[in-house]
């Protein structure tokens, strides 16, 4: 992946705009957004927590993609696996920030969160799974995957050889090295696999799941999340794979059956909506269907099915062009926002259970600028995680295999992280609860949630000691 | 290689299985659990009955509970957003309805409010009023989005009021800053007080000296507004609650509010 000159300075000027809009905010507070009192004519919620909807469920849904590709070990699309990596790492780093530029208090939250957050909350799960472990665990997970690369760069290239050599953390290209690779690849993804799917449906439950909206249409809002999240995150991973033929064709096939589904689901949504005994939900359908946001949702069905339809046209043809992924990709992520903001916005000014007044919401510059500095500085932040990891892991130093070695001192550490860790993480989340307590009371320790992802990210570091710990000759 | 290759499709499989088991499991344990009624410990359970047929639509319970709770008025730039804060409002008259009603916070039984706030900031206390702690609040206005009955509100902009002049403020509530949700309280600084006098004095507190309470009820001209102790059977506004004519608001919602209305026979 590399990226123009240009490119890269307009994403630098987008950033640059987006931090001083932050900065506007900061000053004047959330007067000057758009979002208004739900009730009294606007919805709470507005463009940035759709970003974070929408960069946090591609991310993850391209992660849990990479991990079923470790998992099952194909080998031949191995390169989605490595490019969902980067890509993760950026759509996580942006939801943060859309979440950062939401909350009306962001420092109190980074020291309340930490102190006496409470698991109870699907926030909870939102910033603990999404932005710390998943977050983390990927970083883990992208520098052990790398390794090989970077000890090859370490040979061959003339600058920064030293930062290479760090970077590849004394790695040998030997028998027993590759099959270490290999299994913590394995036991890593698998472990990851349920914490990023969590992530994802957590991120569902809270766009689609509220008091007062009926729990059938809750549950297919987060179902209709998860897939269109998965259908974001494929057709961006099949831009970024465009090189490997096989690859990008595996994607192009799986984007058309995603498309199709997340089609499927937002007309059986509306069907069902428009037939439910519930006023406020017919309310909510008929302003998607003939009221004030029918633009956006038919727009949202045709954009769904042109990107479908390019997705089959390439997968049918079996030649998949670069001019044909970029354009599905940009189509599925138009459509995929258009599904989150109308599940959030529409609902808030339309769907109210009490007879209060439709509301409105059209995003000022501040909040437009904000967005598209976050989404500036994840596109830079992806390539230079891009640039700084190598293509392909294979063929690194050879060094032949070295004597038979003595793994216990590896395994025991191993095990201690994994065990230390698994008892931090059920104490943490135990203390954060209040179990033995009445419920939704503080935690009975402050700084309990910390300790809960300290627990999780000792877990990770099992990966950490098992790759890394070097091997004593007996 | 190929016993690792074999391991890991053994454990794929069993693993598989397992999730399947565990799955059926949860939503048999989920099922039995939502069954099953919510345990009460409280010994009191402050609660409010508003008559609709009483209520004279005169807002007198709005501007009473402004000047109470140190509400900001609106400004000219927040009006123009409509971004007001009013802890009691009117809710517009639905369709085939003619008339508005007197909406403050329900302090459900069972609020969705407080089940979502990742820091505690909102919570329920043991006698039933739902209260915000701001200072913790992170402002995140998750608990505004839970509401069904929107109720809660957040502090878009510093408060002011006009000239600035903070000698006006009841010395009993903290304005609330910039950034925070703020909600009815039931005006909790006057229930505290009444018990403390209570229990200062060694005296019984009688259910007269609950019933007009909240600044919301004490303004009211016609009495619509009645509040005191639920879970006391003896008490006003018990009996009113009892009534054939008291409805709750939004029962689908299974929130159980603690504010009731009599509906009007006109």
């Amino acid at each position: 992946m590399k990226a123009t000159r240009g490119a890269v300075v307009l994403l630098l000027g987008l950033a640059v705009l987006g931090a001083y809009a932050f900065t506007q905010q900061c000053i004047h507070g959330d007067a000057v957004t758009d979002l208004r009192t739900i009730g009294a004519g606007g919805p709470v919620w507005g463009l940035y927590v759709v970003g974070d909807g929408f960069f946090a469920s591609a991310a993850l849904a391209s992660l849990a993609v990479g991990c079923v590709i470790r998992v099952l070990r194909l080998r031949e699309i191995e390169g989605v696996a490595r490019m969902a990596l980067p890509f993760g790492i950026a759509g996580l780093v942006a939801s943060l920030g859309c979440v950062l530029a939401d909350l009306g208090r962001p420092m109190a939250a980074l020291v309340n969160l930490p102190l006496v957050g409470r698991p109870a909350s699907p926030f909870f799960g939102t910033f603990t799974l999404v932005a710390g472990a998943s977050l983390v665990a990927t970083l883990v997970h992208l520098a052990l995957t790398n390794r090989p690369g970077w000890a090859q760069r370490a040979q061959a290239a003339s600058r920064w050889p030293g930062l290479w050599r760090a970077l590849a953390c004394r790695w040998q290209d030997t028998a027993s090295a590759r099959q270490r690779r290999e299994r913590v690849d394995f036991w890593l993804s698998l472990g990851l696999l349920p914490v990023l799917l969590g992530g994802l449906v957590i991120l569902g439950v809270v766009f689609g799941v509220r008091a007062g909206r009926p729990a059938w249409q809750g549950r297919f809002g987060v179902v209709t999340f998860v897939v269109s999240g998965a259908a974001a995150g494929c057709s961006l991973l099949a831009l970024a794979v465009h090189a490997h033929r096989r690859a990008n064709l595996f994607m192009a096939r799986t984007v058309a059956v995603l498309t199709a589904l997340a089609v499927l689901l937002v007309v059986s949504g509306e069907i069902l909506a428009l037939r439910t005994p519930y006023l406020s939900v017919q309310r909510y359908a008929h302003a998607l269907l003939e009221g004030p946001w029918s633009g956006l949702f038919w727009a949202e069905l045709v954009l769904f099915f042109l990107a479908g339809m390019i997705a089959l046209a390439m997968s049918l043809r079996k030649t998949v062009s670069l001019i044909g992924t970029a354009t599905t990709a940009l189509l599925v992520c138009t459509a995929v926002s258009l599904e989150r903001f109308l599940l959030l916005v529409a609902w808030q000014t339309h769907g109210l259970g009490l007879s209060w007044p439709a509301g409105v919401y059209r995003p000022t510059w501040v909040e437009w600028s904000v967005l598209a500095g976050v989404a500036a500085a994840a596109v830079l932040a992806f390539l230079s995680i891009a640039k700084v990891c190598p293509a392909g892991t294979e063929a690194a130093t050879e060094a032949g295999d070295p004597a038979p070695a003595d793994e216990r001192r590896r395994l025991l550490v191993t095990a201690l992280c994994l065990v230390g860790g698994f008892v931090l993480a059920c104490g943490g989340l135990a203390l954060s609860a209040g179990l033995a307590s009445a419920p939704f009371l503080d935690p009975i320790l402050p700084g309990s949630p910390l300790v809960f992802l300290a627990g999780l990210l000792l877990m990770v570091a099992a990966a950490l000691a098992y790759e890394l710990i070097s091997e004593r000759p007996r | 290689m190929k016993r690792d290759d074999d391991l890991r499709r053994k454990l794929l499989a069993g693993l598989a299985a397992s999730a399947a088991g565990a799955l059926a499991g949860c939503t048999r344990a989920m099922a039995a659990k939502s069954a099953e009624p919510a345990p009460s410990r409280r010994r009191r359970k402050w609660g409010m009955v508003i008559d609709l047929d009483r209520c004279a639509r005169c807002a007198g319970c709005v501007v009473a509970c402004q000047q109470e709770n140190n509400i900001p008025p609106l400004g000219a730039q927040a009006a123009a957003r409509t971004r007001p804060i009013h802890w009691m409002d009117f809710l517009p008259p639905a369709s085939g309805s003619f008339t508005a009603t007197p909406i403050p916070c329900m302090h459900c039984e069972d609020p969705p409010c407080v089940k979502v706030c990742p820091v505690g900031a909102t919570y329920q206390n043991p006698e039933g009023i739902t209260a915000q702690v701001w200072e913790r609040c992170i402002g995140c206005r998750y608990c505004i989005v839970a509401c069904p009955y929107s109720r809660r509100y957040f502090n878009w902009s510093e408060p002011r009021w006009p000239g600035d002049d903070p000698s006006s403020l009841n010395p009993d509530v903290a304005p609330r800053p910039r950034g925070v949700v703020e909600k009815c309280t039931l005006c909790h600084h006057r229930i505290h007080a009444v018990l403390e006098r209570a229990r200062l004095d060694e005296e019984l507190l009688t259910d007269e000296a609950l019933r007009r309470l909240p600044a919301c009820a004490e303004s009211c001209p016609t009495q619509a507004i009645t509040f005191g102790d639920l879970a006391d059977p003896d008490s006003e506004v018990a009996r009113l609650a009892a009534s054939p004519r008291a409805v709750r608001l939004l029962p689908e919602a299974g929130t159980r509010p603690k504010v009731i209305y009599l509906r009007e026979t006109k």
